[in-house]
């Protein structure tokens, strides 16, 4: 079924809506659950949570690509059940050597407050800077949570050079923040 | 900022941006082998062309042993004396253009250049020798070419019986090693020089694979004779005039693997040197072929 179709489905409450985004994107939402999260269990709870989320969603929102709609309703879903664990099971899984990775781009105070909304599009404008390579580096790595041997294999790359890249563009995004005034 | 706040406006990215990474993540996994191949011909051109920015003593053909093979009197001349690998001009670098860059870094004057194949554990390591940061990129200038940078971090080690003026390793985070060879400005006037000296293949060659060129599926020659007729057969110029034929994987009992190309006329090109070939006699290279040809039917 088409992804418009699903949405008119939300718009019209029918629940069908449910069952046809679970035909479709299960697999693909478990995935983005599986990096963040590493359990299968608490990644299952994540994609139920997904669904019920994206049900009370829409309406109002009529989203016109679902995957990245409900992707990202997904990682945050699964980025808050991640919080909510205890340390001893913040290990292991990609999300968690993704913030160890993003330690290098932090620029300040830790405890700092920042805008939000703020920081959010001055990421959006550095990424959509980057060269389709690194974009695609980055974001795979950093928004899916992909390993770095997954980023490398459909980048078409050793994971040497992936590693090399992604190191880089973490530290372009440094220099970029601070350029953007996210200063101590 | 904290890291969690980073990643929480991670999660606002643009869905258009989103789109474009999420084709790429669904996409048929394919062998990533031809676009390798490319990108390592263009990435040659980088790593050579960072070695000389930062050496400007690279270019000049060496005299002394520290190159492979004997000393060419001329770049590319083609002579029984040699085929000089010469360091090719510093890229142009276009405002807002990203280059494709290969791993690479700088050590005692030699730059060495990342192979296409990992090593799958590190038993091979030997000593630490230094380390690398990743303070190049394609923005970088000249006098940020120093001993010690590239274009990778991390500490690299000495192979295990291996000459380290050839191969140096890094250790990634999966359990591999990340092999980088000294391949630029060189002199070479047989296959041995390469595959003998420095991959040590006439003594611990444990395989070769052939696939086609264009697929990811390949097959062991149950004959590796074809090796014994590399070793010996001598480098030319050459610049391809179309895709090979073959792809030959030779693997050493150590995990070290090395692809060269098979291009019809009995051309044999190693990776990352696309600018030299070993010329197979006919009668040897019509053999080889045939035998391919068998297994991969």
């Amino acid at each position: 079924m088409k992804d418009r179709d699903i949405v008119a489905l939300y718009w019209q409450r029918d629940q069908e809506a449910i069952w046809h985004t679970q035909e479709k994107y299960h697999p693909y939402l478990m995935k983005i659950a599986r990096g963040i999260l590493g359990s299968e269990e608490d990644s299952q709870e994540s994609v139920n949570d997904t669904y019920f989320k994206a049900w009370n969603a829409m309406p109002p929102h009529r989203p016109t690509v679902l995957s990245t709609f409900l992707g990202k309703i997904t990682r945050q879903v699964s980025i808050d059940l991640w919080r909510r664990r205890n340390s001893w099971k913040r290990q292991g899984t990609e999300y968690a050597l993704c913030l160890d990775e993003l330690t290098q781009c932090t620029v300040s105070d830790p405890q700092e407050e920042v805008d939000a909304q703020l920081l959010a599009q001055t990421i959006n404008r550095f990424v959509s800077q980057l060269s389709p390579q690194a974009r695609a580096l980055f974001v795979g790595r950093y928004f899916y949570c992909d390993s770095l041997k997954e980023v490398a294999s459909y980048c078409h790359m050793s994971q040497g050079k992936a590693k090399s890249i992604l190191f880089r563009t973490r530290n372009r995004l440094r220099n970029y923040l601070i350029e953007e005034g996210f200063q101590p | 900022m904290n890291r969690e706040q980073l990643m929480d406006a991670l999660g606002q990215l643009d869905d258009s941006l989103l789109e474009e990474v999420d084709q790429l993540r669904q996409a048929k996994p394919v062998s990533r082998r031809p676009l390798l191949r490319l990108g390592l011909a263009a990435c040659l051109c980088l790593a050579i062309g960072a070695a000389v920015w930062a050496f400007p003593h690279l270019g000049t053909p060496p005299s002394d042993s520290n190159s492979t093979g004997s000393s060419g009197s001329g770049a590319n001349s083609g002579s029984s004396s040699g085929i000089y690998i010469p360091p090719a001009s510093v890229p142009e670098q276009e405002s807002g253009i990203s280059s494709d860059m290969s791993a690479l870094f700088i050590y005692q004057g030699r730059c060495y250049v990342e192979l296409s194949h990992t090593l799958p554990s590190q038993a091979l390591l030997g000593s630490p020798l230094g380390s690398c940061t990743g303070s190049i990129d394609e923005w970088t200038q000249a006098d940020g070419y120093t001993e010690g940078s590239g274009t990778i971090s991390g500490t690299f080690y000495s192979l295990q019986g291996y000459d380290p003026t050839h191969l140096l390793g890094i250790p990634l985070e999966t359990g591999e090693v990340q092999v980088f060879w000294n391949n630029n400005d060189l002199t070479l006037t047989q296959g041995r020089e390469i595959l003998s000296e420095m991959f040590h293949l006439d003594q611990d060659l444990s395989g070769i694979d052939v696939s086609q060129w264009d697929s990811s599926t390949s097959v062991p020659l149950t004959d590796t004779t074809c090796l014994d007729t590399l070793m010996t057969a001598s480098f030319q110029p050459w610049n391809a005039p179309n895709q090979p034929d073959y792809r030959l994987t030779l693997h050493t009992f150590q995990g070290l693997r090395l692809d060269l190309s098979l291009y019809e006329g009995g051309y044999v090109t190693v990776e990352g040197l696309p600018s030299a070939a070993l010329q197979l006699d006919d009668g040897v290279y019509r053999q080889l072929y045939n035998h391919i040809q068998e297994v991969l039917s």
